[in-house]
């Protein structure tokens, strides 16, 4: 019922904003103005990402599932190889591990918990991306920005020595999935972006449910050192 | 005197929860370790959240009866239980592993303070001829809260997360000082002292910012207006290189000055200071270097390639040259801890050897049997695996009873002998057991019942041994160390038998083949690939099974050898069943 009567307000809503205009009544152009310089903003961010040889990533939750298979977060370097390198921390049926992972070359490495040695493995059989992916332009993270849906500045935030401009908006589970993959692909997901005084982005929070029935689960990604000379190569 | 009997009760409620506070972590460590940033097989470095425990406990232990006895029992009770409020308070906000340890190093100390007071206790309130009882009851219920403790953290793991133990730990601690302070209010004829405002408005202040640099809170660290104090200055990333953190240090500081310098402050540190100068301090210390060595020496590991870090032999090295002085500080001291003279007899040293192995063995079998439901059928279930215990903590007690009738009518030697045979024997068949065994409810809990009733069938006579070669003018203190010797051995069991069972992981693992190679058709997952490491990681468990046999072995063959001649068989059964836990 609820949802029901929040889906006609929201579509009265879309009619009006788009008749409104049309009808004279307009004048107040500003949201739309708004979400232009918004885009704007995202789109140069999106830009000093891609073109940037790497960036040092860290993805962190707060969650703790205790059973299944999830990613609760990773650590290393990403650069534009596509590779990346570093640890990843997954449940895997139930433990919680930290798995160095290297991924280049399309292929992912992990040193998978009470093994000696890297293997190759299928990062998709584990409920786990491959961090390399993080770094394509299209379906990875940067992406992301421009696919986001009702975007607007959110003001400002701190992050340890930077001041940032957050700007909010809602991505659809499908484009959140490649990053983490318990996410439910019907779902939407309420998205904060930081980027700093650079115009880089620097924290990028994904909230929604990750674990069904499990409520609101905040992802937080945090990026920085950018753009250092790095070459990831295999074990 | 009316006093002391609800105070004695008050002290033994507390010093069951101390204990059980021990093991509180034990299903809680996975947990614990993901939240200090360890890895599922880094556990030698998890072991310290143990040990560190003890660590403090067993420092504090010959500590605290002294200053006990030159402070009186209420002040030092009140302090130890603050202590360990405040070992609480920082392990629940703790934001990495050595905040982690801190922390429980501080509960130890504050909970290993309980002991001898309570102990103390005992002897103010009951005449020489009839302490047996009440010191027995002390005894049972630190071992009541050992075994309790395992379930007691899994029953809050059920509503909350580890934290919320350690909040708990906290208001428990705090509700108890009140309740003991209470009582000594009630007994004094003083009246209330003064209010010291500036001391209680510093520690106010520490301790909020205290909490502020340790969580971190996000509403004001992410705050453009408020979080910059939080910033670390330059490239530092420690959280307490930042105004707020060195302001937090600044508190720190005056509060100890003017704890030392003030007038009249709340807690009078000169006085205490010089009261601590008065026991035994280096004692304590040079036992806490000892057995922190030992520590060190194992959870610096590095399992993968060798069962001591670089720094693991040079860490043993200072364990043992302090393990030394504190043997020599003991025999030279003008006021020893233990009067001279008091192990003289051979049954007595004795027990403390054995005291030591079955202390090793025991807890294998309280970390590891979980552990080992953990990563067998219970993957999921902190309480089911918890649970599995359930069989051998029933079948202790009963071991125990029959122990203790068994020691008025045969050698104490043969009885505790008998009693680490069926432990070793139990711990042999569990270094058998396959993966699915706890399916098995009928063979695997005939194992865990046999396990148990061996322990409790050596505790009887191991006391025994001990009051019929001591005199009774040191029984407390004896007891007290029959404790600690025990406590010793776990603590060093829990990090031998860990970093060892993971070097023994590691070479059998060597030569695994790959995830893929295992699967086939392309595949990097399968049950095939999920059960050969869980057979590895049952092996390893296998091989610490197999440590706790051989610990519980040696401790009956020195209980068969070394308590020959105890005039045991003369001393009440009820004594014998319960002094010294």
């Amino acid at each position: 019922m609820i949802a029901d009567r929040i889906r006609r307000l929201a579509a009265a809503g879309a009619l009006l904003a788009f008749v409104l205009p049309l009808a004279g009544c307009g004048g107040n152009q500003e949201p739309a103005a708004k979400e232009d310089t918004s885009t704007a903003a995202l789109a140069t961010a999106k830009k000093n990402f891609d073109d940037a040889t790497s960036v040092h990533l860290d993805l962190a939750t707060d969650s703790t599932p205790t059973s299944g298979d999830a990613v609760l977060g990773a650590n290393g370097i990403l650069t534009h190889q596509p590779a990346f390198q570093g640890e990843v921390k997954v449940l895997l049926s139930g433990f919680n591990a930290t798995v160095p992972v290297i991924a280049v070359d399309g292929k992912v490495y992990a040193k998978l918990p009470l093994t000696p040695k890297y293997a190759v493995i299928d990062p998709s059989e584990y409920g786990a991306p491959n961090p390399a992916d993080f770094a394509d332009a299209g379906k990875g993270i940067s992406g992301l920005l421009l696919k986001m849906n009702d975007v607007r500045k959110d003001g400002t935030t701190r992050e340890g020595k930077q001041v940032l401009t957050r700007y909010a908006g809602t991505l659809t589970g499908d484009l959140v999935a490649p990053i983490i993959p318990s996410a439910d692909a019907t779902g939407s997901y309420d998205t904060v972006v930081g980027i700093d005084q650079d115009d880089r982005i620097v924290t990028l929070d994904v909230t929604g449910e990750f674990f069904s029935g499990g409520g609101d689960e905040t992802y937080r990604l945090r990026f920085d050192d950018y753009d250092k000379s790095v070459k990831i190569t295999a074990p | 005197m009316t006093l002391a009997r609800p105070l004695l009760a008050l002290a033994s409620v507390a010093v069951a929860f101390a204990a059980a506070d021990t093991y509180v972590v034990v299903l809680s460590l996975p947990e614990m370790m993901t939240s200090a940033g360890l890895s599922v097989e880094q556990l030698q470095r998890a072991a310290p959240i143990i040990s560190g425990f003890l660590l403090g406990y067993v420092a504090m232990l010959p500590l605290i009866g002294r200053v006990a006895d030159l402070r009186g029992r209420l002040p030092v009770l009140v302090v130890s239980l603050l202590v360990f409020g405040f070992g609480s308070l920082v392990t629940a906000a703790a934001y990495d592993l050595p905040s982690l340890v801190v922390g429980r190093f501080l509960q130890g100390v504050g909970g290993g303070g309980l002991v001898p007071v309570t102990l103390a206790l005992v002897a103010d309130i009951y005449p020489a001829e009839r302490r047996g009882v009440p010191l027995g009851v002390v005894g049972a219920v630190q071992e009541l809260g050992s075994v309790l403790g395992p379930l007691y953290g899994a029953a809050v793991l059920v509503v909350g997360d580890w934290r919320d133990i350690f909040w708990i730990n906290l208001a428990v601690g705090l509700v108890l000082a009140a309740g003991v302070a209470a009582l000594g209010r009630q007994g004094s004829s003083r009246g209330p002292r003064r209010l010291d405002v500036v001391g209680l408005s510093l520690l106010g202040l520490w301790l909020v910012s205290l909490l502020l640099v340790m969580r971190q809170p996000d509403a004001v660290v992410t705050s453009v207006d408020w979080g910059g104090p939080f910033v670390p200055f330059g490239t530092a990333t420690s959280p307490w290189l930042s105004p707020v953190g060195l302001v937090t240090v600044g508190l720190g500081l005056a509060l100890t000055l003017w704890l030392v310098l003030g007038r009249r402050p709340f807690f009078d540190a000169r006085d205490w200071w010089g009261t601590v100068r008065q026991a035994d301090l280096r004692g304590a210390l040079l036992l806490s270097v000892a057995l922190g060595g030992v520590i060190v020496a194992f959870a610096t590991a590095d399992p993968q390639v060798q069962v001591f870090s670089p720094v693991g032999p040079w860490a043993l090295g200072a364990a043992a040259v302090a393990g030394l002085l504190f043997v020599l500080h003991q025999r030279r001291a003008t006021n020893p801890l233990v009067p001279r003279g008091s192990f003289a007899q051979r049954p007595a040293w004795g027990s403390l050897a054995v005291s030591f192995f079955v202390g090793a063995a025991l807890i294998a079998a309280l970390v590891d049997i979980p552990v080992f439901a953990r990563i067998s059928i219970y993957g999921d279930s902190q309480i089911k695996a918890a649970l599995v215990l359930v069989e051998l903590l029933v079948a202790l007690p009963v071991g125990a009873l029959v122990g203790g009738f068994l020691t008025r009518v045969a050698d104490s030697g043969l009885i505790a002998g008998a009693g680490m045979a069926c432990a070793a024997a139990g711990f042999w068949a569990m270094s058998g057991w396959d993966a699915d065994q706890l399916h098995h409810h009928l063979s695997s809990s005939a194992v865990l019942a046999l396990t148990g009733f061996g322990f409790g069938l050596a505790l009887a006579p191991v006391n025994a041994a001990l009051l019929a070669s001591t005199r009774p003018a040191v029984h407390g203190v004896t007891s007290a160390l029959l404790v600690v010797s025990r406590m010793v051995g776990m603590l060093v069991g829990i990090s031998a038998l860990t970093t060892i069972g993971l070097r023994r992981y590691y070479t059998v693992s060597a030569d695994f083949p790959s995830p893929g190679e295992v699967c086939g058709g392309g595949r990097t997952r399968c049950d095939a690939y999920s059960d050969l490491l869980q057979h590895a990681g049952v092996a390893q468990l296998h091989s610490i099974f197999a440590g706790a046999a051989l610990c519980a072995l040696v401790a009956g063959l020195l209980a068969v050898v070394l308590f020959r001649g105890a005039a045991t068989r003369a001393t009440p059964a009820v004594a014998l069943l319960t002094a010294g836990g």
